[in-house]
């Protein structure tokens, strides 16, 4: 029997940062995931992010890009659930809610596709990663391949 | 048959898994061990649709299998 099948996603990472003087698997995908979407968009990794008014809160990690630079900051709470927090507000009414959308969703994607590839290369699968855009939009979907 | 594992993540995080090569209940039980592994790395999934591949759709499978066996064409003289 062959099947296709759905899911929805949810990222729990690991109440704490390190083990034993170790980061935590789960820390260092989320640390993966921040960096890639930061090099997609032309950004940088960081450890706050701005409000409208320049005030600064820190988090435990920040995408900055040239589109957004007061960034897209990623909360964990004592559980491991994860939190996106960015200020959209724009004086002209304009907003940035939806680049910061794109950053938020970027690395929700990245995470997720770098979870699957580590999953299936535990299961001894041979793994290749591959971008596609789908649909009238184009929008970005990741394909991770395995074979055994 | 090779044993493949098609995984496509969408923007929201969403995936849709295509298993191929597997017999029985073996694709089921695949999927369950990747859920597990999935877990141990910080990503819960809850399943919103499995359903049973169309005949067109198997028998695609087994035409790529097939030109993935035999890659190169046999020469006539």
């Amino acid at each position: 029997m062959s099947v296709m099948s759905r899911y929805r996603t949810k990222i729990r990472l690991s109440p704490t940062r390190e083990v034993d003087g170790k980061v935590d698997p789960t820390w260092q995908l989320m640390r993966e995931a921040v960096e890639a979407t930061a090099q997609e968009l032309g950004g940088r990794v960081a450890d706050r992010v701005l409000d409208a008014y320049n005030k600064s809160v820190v988090c435990d990690f920040a995408v900055i890009t040239p589109g957004f630079p007061r960034g897209v900051g990623v909360r964990v709470d004592s559980a491991g659930a994860v939190t996106f927090i960015y200020d959209h507000y724009d004086q002209s009414g304009r907003g940035y809610r939806r680049t910061a959308a794109d950053i938020s969703e970027g690395i929700i994607q990245n995470y997720t596709a770098l979870a699957v590839a580590k999953a299936l290369a535990e299961m001894n699968y041979s793994v290749e990663v591959d971008e596609a855009r789908e649909g009238p939009t184009g929008a970005r979907a990741v394909v991770v391949r395995g074979s055994l | 048959m090779t044993r493949k594992v098609r995984v496509k993540v969408g923007t929201d995080g969403a995936v849709e898994a295509d298993f191929v090569g597997f017999s029985g209940s073996d694709c089921l039980e695949e999927a369950e061990k990747l859920a597990e592994n999935l877990a141990r790395f910080g990503l819960l999934v809850d399943p919103t649709s499995v359903r049973k591949k169309t005949q067109a759709e198997l028998e695609a499978e087994t035409e790529t299998t097939q030109e993935e066996r035999d890659p190169v064409p046999a020469q006539r003289k």
